[in-house]
């Protein structure tokens, strides 16, 4: 499988980060958005580097028009001789509504139609047809000559989706390139609702899964000595504790018979009992959710445990000596 | 006066031509937005420059949130060390509404609205106000330390809007840190109408007009014989004809006492007959909107023209050679 590292939002070292990772042996390079634009680390990366994939994960679609993203897409695409993913998610209604100032509703649909506009807008620019876009959410129906991009050699790049639910991963097994799993997930939760989900989407498009990548960046606790190992479990703890106290996550909670945990973290990440709320995640639920042990292990884990089902996952593996993060990679990308 | 050049969107291009353009004295290079984003070759020129303003003159601000151009604008001006400049334009309402799908108000209330928005986003960023932004075009009311810029140091770009009419130079005159004046002006409009209008924008906002830039660059028509110079004169007479058949421009026109060719050349562009539409651009015309002349005569021309009025300008001169360029250059930037 591909392995994916993440790159920095400081723009001065983005490019010697992107040449060191592609050096590592990795395979991709994502960005995140969070405080920053997640596509201008990109483009500084793409001129540093000539191999990896170059990834946001995520960009917030519904922040921007179907036809910003579209020119976003084909420009870094173009830049990157062809290795750009562009990987898109929905955020949640306050951040559209009252940071971006921007339109939502029924988000799996409309990010079924988002992306399906920016592909009409490919299909005028790369295949010269005529674009008339009129959807539910979007109308894209004026283009000319002058605002069309030339340098199409490399076409449009890759969609992949960010999706927990089963309707935004159907929408992403229909109309995206591949699917960004959440690393909130257990093995059971993918076996049981999202291949499912993403299979009726194939089926709608009459897709076939070989044609699809499915993305997931596995929880890892490990670490060079037994201190670093515990530290690595009770950091983990904390996050899975915190994305567990989500109501819209409880259904993954289900898939290991733990639901109820949902409420009683909610109410305690109310009261800010964040340190408290780690503790309710036993080992066992941690195994659920993370690969832990010592750093030779871990490759095999992932691929015992998630070979047959993924395609990528992203691993910065920080805590650990380079040389055995180089052969983590190896491992897994070979 | 300052002067910039323009760079192009291709980005494997930009490392080298904005250390050229840097090389060659000139104050700042801006992008424009047509087929391209207008902000990658500025990433990009920020890596490989250390002076140059950069500037995006313009892209489009009705295609993109607030929240959004507000950390372009951040990002940008941070990894160039405060050497950013927003530039910024409406469009037209059919590319807004059917290019973009986004939504088209009143141009210069939403462009003043979508400037102040940008300018309480920073001031929650940079000073820590509160964001309560409640406006008639957009709403900004919702920002947590995890989506809050950490790297302040160099705050937010400048601001500067492209405007033709008198509403939306005024906004620019009030909102704004500087305007573009479009290239189809003539000194009498920019006189009659254009610093006006910026007057009662600054006026408003109590503010004065040695705070606010004024970038204009005219036509220019030259060449190295006659040959070169005859082509650049076709070809500026073809354009400002392309700019006069619009409805919104008249008013340029009729600074210049010829209002009546507007709707002859509307018709005729509806006709396609764009070579034609070039001729009835006579000499006299021509010269109120272009600086005319040997390569020699242009530099002075434009400063005795200009340089009252406005505070910078953007010049290819690609009709001389590169060490012509950079001397002209030079003259133009002396005071």
């Amino acid at each position: 499988m591909k392995v994916d590292g993440g790159i920095g939002w400081e723009l001065d070292k983005v490019g010697a980060e992107a040449a060191a990772l592609e050096e590592m042996g990795f395979s991709g390079i994502l960005t995140a958005e969070t405080s920053h634009d997640p596509f201008f680390p990109l483009a500084l990366a793409a001129l540093h580097t000539q191999r990896v994939d170059l990834m946001t994960s995520i960009a917030v679609a519904f922040a921007r028009t179907p036809m910003i993203l579209a020119n976003i897409g084909h420009d870094l695409n173009a830049a990157s001789k062809g290795r750009f993913i562009l990987g898109l998610g929905s955020q949640i209604r306050p951040h559209i509504a009252k940071r971006f100032s921007m339109p939502w509703s029924s988000p799996a649909a409309r990010m079924r139609e988002f992306i399906l506009a920016m592909r009409a807008i490919w299909a005028t620019w790369h295949e010269g047809k005529p674009l008339e876009f009129a959807g539910r959410f979007y109308t894209h129906t004026l283009m000319t000559p002058f605002f069309t991009p030339t340098n199409n050699d490399y076409g449009a790049p890759k969609v992949f989706l960010a999706a927990v639910g089963p309707k935004m991963t159907e929408v992403a097994g229909e109309v995206a390139d591949g699917v960004i799993i959440h690393a909130f997930t257990t093995e059971k939760y993918l076996r049981e609702t999202t291949l499912p989900a993403l299979e009726r989407g194939f089926a709608r498009a009459g897709k076939q899964r070989k044609d699809f990548q499915i993305s997931y960046p596995v929880f890892v606790v490990t670490g060079k000595t037994e201190e670093d190992l515990a530290a690595a479990t009770v950091a983990t703890r904390r996050q899975v504790a915190f994305y567990g106290s989500t109501p819209a996550y409880q259904p993954v909670l289900d898939s290991i018979g733990v639901g109820d945990l949902q409420r009683d973290l909610n109410s305690m990440s109310k009261q800010g009992r964040w340190e408290e709320m780690g503790q309710l995640i036993t080992d066992d639920i941690l195994k659920a959710f993370a690969v832990i042990g010592e750093p030779s292990t871990i490759a095999g884990q992932i691929k015992s445990r998630y070979g047959d089902i993924i395609d990528r996952t992203s691993a910065a593996y920080a805590n650990i000596a380079r040389e055995d993060r180089i052969k983590i990679i190896n491992e897994l990308t070979h | 006066m300052k002067v910039d050049a323009g760079l192009g969107p291709q980005l494997d291009k930009v490392p080298a031509a904005v250390k050229a353009l840097e090389a060659m004295g000139y104050d700042g290079v801006a992008t424009s937005e047509m087929n391209h984003d207008p902000f990658f070759p500025l990433v990009l020129a920020a890596e490989h420059s250390s002076k140059v303003d950069l500037i995006s003159s313009i892209a489009v601000g009705f295609a993109r949130s607030p929240m959004v151009l507000a950390n372009i604008g951040h990002d940008l001006n941070a990894f160039s060390k405060g050497r950013v400049t927003l530039g910024l334009g409406s469009q037209i309402k059919p590319h807004i509404t059917k290019r973009f799908s986004m939504p088209w108000g009143a141009p210069a209330p939403q462009m003043r609205e979508l400037v102040l928005a940008m300018r309480a986003i920073w001031a929650n960023w940079y000073d820590g106000a509160k964001l309560e932004f409640v406006g008639k075009f957009y709403t900004h009311t919702l920002m947590t330390p995890a989506f809050t810029p950490e790297n302040k140091q160099y705050g937010a770009p400048k601001v500067i809007l492209a405007a033709v009419g008198p509403h939306m130079t005024e906004v620019a005159g009030e909102v704004a840190d500087g305007m573009i004046i479009h290239p189809f002006s003539t000194v009498p409009f920019m006189k009659t109408v254009t610093l006006p209008a910026i007057e009662r924008g600054l006026a408003k906002a109590g503010r004065k007009r040695a705070n606010f830039e004024i970038s204009y660059s005219n036509f220019v028509v030259s060449g190295a014989n006659e040959d070169a110079f005859n082509k650049s004169k076709q070809a500026a007479r073809e354009r400002i004809a392309f700019y006069g058949s619009t409805p919104a421009y008249r008013g340029v026109l009729e600074s210049i006492g010829v209002g009546d060719l507007q709707p002859e050349l509307n018709t005729m562009s509806k006709q396609g007959r764009w070579k034609e539409m070039g001729s009835l651009i006579t000499d006299d015309i021509l010269k109120e909107f272009a600086v005319v002349g040997e390569p020699a005569a242009i530099v002075p021309e434009m400063k005795r023209r200009y340089s009252a009025m406005i505070d910078r300008t953007s010049a290819g001169f690609d009709f001389v050679s590169a060490e012509e360029r950079k001397a002209m250059i030079a003259e133009l930037r002396a005071a």
